[in-house]
This record gives structure tokens, sequence and C-alpha cells, in this order.
């Protein structure tokens, strides 16, 4: 797959997007050079891994979202990226950051502005979405990767879009209530705002 | 920040984390590791049972050949064979007993019935190597035991194509019972 095709893949909401995503995120050509440079600055393997899985979703969020133009040179971007998630993931962790990460230019300003990584909320969320009910989580899936109302109805045979649309706002609101009662949900999001 | 911006960050991350859920998912799920391991097993156990089939080849013919072979029915006549005086014996299948009593005699009853005792105590090396002399003048008695030889050979794990030029020797009913023997085995 070119990486033209992985853009565009990436940028539909069909299966075509998960191809793409599982190719990129088990490609060697990417993969290899970005996990050598997390482990140059002491990450742990396990480490290293759980940071490869993000920068890929990310990146495929940020092509979804329009934030990313293609100019031929995407392991740049993603050496970019990585640096970025690198960098927060030292300051939560309250590790040591290298010079080299922080004073690194980030010619994407795009990443600088739509990076957001809390391991703290990521966890909560992860928790909390696997208690949902099999129908909520569903819901949820589809509604965050932009399917309309009415495609979640015909897929999830719902009686109606406003039956979805009412499953989807008490699900939504379970989830939040829940990962509220654990955690400062709003003083979170607020490091979320740039 | 606003309810809608909230809503938009959360809905990232929820999108992302549904994706993580997905590329960190093994290849395969439990349930389907569970369906290959009981698939390997199953060829496992065919593969073995099949070398052990192959391994020794004779049970497994053996039994077919048992399946097919029926002791013939002996009826009092005017042939004066001592084995007449042992039908009760015979249909007790007291084999042992019967062959003793008409072992030494010359009467083709009699020698028919003895290598018929003979085949099914599994004394094939005695039959075979009695092969060139056993001759009948009763036509009955010979095709019967040109059919015994044809399952000694079967059982031997001789090959299909020799068994089928043999089989073409025989004749009606055993010539039937040696193709659908034939059908049973591989080639």
């Amino acid at each position: 797959m070119s990486e033209t095709e992985i853009i565009q893949k990436l940028k539909s909401n069909t299966m075509d997007h998960d191809s793409a995503l599982s190719h990129l995120y088990e490609s060697k050509a990417y993969q290899t050079p970005i996990k050598n440079l997390l482990k140059s600055k002491g990450i742990s393997n396990t480490d290293t891994d759980t940071l490869w899985t993000d920068i890929v979703i990310r990146f495929s969020t940020l092509v979804r979202n329009g934030k990313y133009t293609h100019q031929d040179n995407l392991l740049g971007f993603l050496f970019n990226l990585s640096r970025y998630i690198l960098l927060n993931f030292l300051r939560q962790k309250g590790k040591h950051v290298f010079n080299d990460i922080e004073d690194h230019e980030f010619v994407e300003e795009k990443i600088h502005h739509y990076e957001i990584y809390n391991t703290e909320l990521k966890a909560m969320l992860s928790m909390q979405l696997s208690l949902l009910g099999q129908t909520c989580k569903q819901i949820l899936e589809l509604w965050s990767n932009a399917y309309s109302m009415r495609e979640i109805k015909e897929k999830l045979n719902i009686a109606s879009e406003s039956a979805v649309r009412k499953r989807k706002h008490i699900c939504l609101k379970k989830l939040l209530h829940n990962i509220e009662s654990k955690t400062d949900l709003k003083e979170i999001l607020k490091s979320y705002e740039r | 920040m606003n309810n809608e911006r909230k809503e938009e960050i959360i809905k990232i991350l929820i999108n992302e984390e549904f994706k993580r859920k997905k590329l960190l998912k093994p290849k395969y799920s439990t349930l389907t590791l569970i369906k290959i391991i009981a698939v390997a097993a199953s060829i496992l156990l065919i593969v073995g049972m099949f070398i052990l089939g192959n391994g020794s080849a004779t049970p497994s013919r053996k039994k077919l050949a048992a399946s097919a072979y029926e002791f013939p029915q002996v009826l009092k006549s005017r042939s004066n064979a001592k084995v007449e005086k042992y039908i009760a014996e015979l249909s007790h299948k007291e084999y042992d007993l019967v062959l003793e009593k008409i072992y030494h005699s010359k009467n083709p009853k009699d020698l028919f019935i003895k290598y018929n005792i003979l085949y099914l105590k599994d004394s094939l090396n005695i039959l075979q190597a009695k092969s060139n002399e056993i001759q009948f003048d009763n036509i009955q008695f010979q095709n019967q035991i040109e059919w015994i030889y044809f399952l000694i050979s079967f059982r031997q794990g001789e090959n299909k194509t020799a068994l089928v030029q043999k089989s073409t020797l025989l004749t009606e009913p055993y010539f039937s019972k040696s193709i659908e023997l034939l059908n049973k085995i591989a080639d």
C-alpha cells in the first residue's frame, strides 16, 4: 500500500480505514524507525509498543479530521508526531525530558494544536467503555466513527433514528458520569484546550 | 469548555479507544483459537489413526474380510462326510472339536470344511502352503475356496490392482462381494 493509498483510505470511514490503519500499524517501514527513536530515548519495550499504537491512532485521527496534508514524507510527519507524543508521555510520567525532543521545532503546527494525550483519561475511558453494555458500545463506536443516526439505526436494527439518538445520549451520559465519578474530567479536559 | 467542545474531544477519544482495542486485539479470538486447536487436534487424530491403520494394515482389512466371509452351511447328505456328524457342534462354533475329528479325513466335504475352519482360525500359512494341491471336483466348493484365497490376499495387504485382477477370477456371489470389499479400501 503506497503512502497516498494509506492516506486516502484513512480518510474514509469504511473498512478501508481499518485496513489502512492495520497496515500502517504493522508496517516495518514506519514502525521500526519510530520504535528505534523511542527506544533510543530510554523508553521500555512495553511503553514503546503502547506509544507506537497511540502514534498510529493519533495519526489516523489527524488524517480523518483533515489536519494532515500529505507531502510525500509520511515518515517525517510520524517522527514529529512521535516526538510530541513522547514529550507528553515523559511529562506525564514526571520523567526527564530530553532537550532534543523539547527543542525540536515542530514543522506541523497542527500536531501541536491537535495533540491531546492524557494517560489517566485514556485508561479511565478504556475501563469505563468496557463496562458498558454491548449495544451502548456499538452505538458509541459507530457514532465516534462519524456514522449518521440513520446509518447506526440500520446497522444495529434499532427502531428509529430518534431512538438511536436517545440511546446514544444515555450511553454517553453514563460513560461520562462514570469517568467523572473517578477523575476530575473537567480539569483534564482543560488541558486539551489550546 | 462548552458541552459541544467537550463532546467533540470525548468523541475523538472514544474513537481512538475503539481503534486501539481493534489494533491490540489478538489476530484470533479465543473462540477462534479454540476452534483452530480443535480442528488441529482432529487432524492429528485422523493422521495418527491413518498412520496406525497403515502401520498394521492387516487388522483393518481383517475386519473387512471377516464381515464379508460366511462359514458354509453343512447339511446332511449321502457324501458320508464325517463333518455331517458334527452339525450341532458347528452351529455352536466348536470349530476346534470339529477340526480334530475331520482333520485326517480325505472326504472332499470334510476337506472343504477343514479349510474353512483353518481360515477361521487364521491358519493362513497352512492354507497358503496347500494352495496348489487344493482342487475340488465340486464346483461350489472350488468357487468358495477361491474366495477364501482372495480373502487371504486381501487380508495380507496385497495391492488393489492385484486384488482387482484376482477378483475377476471369482464367480458370483463372490465376485460382487470382492468388489464391495475393494471399494472399501484405498488404492
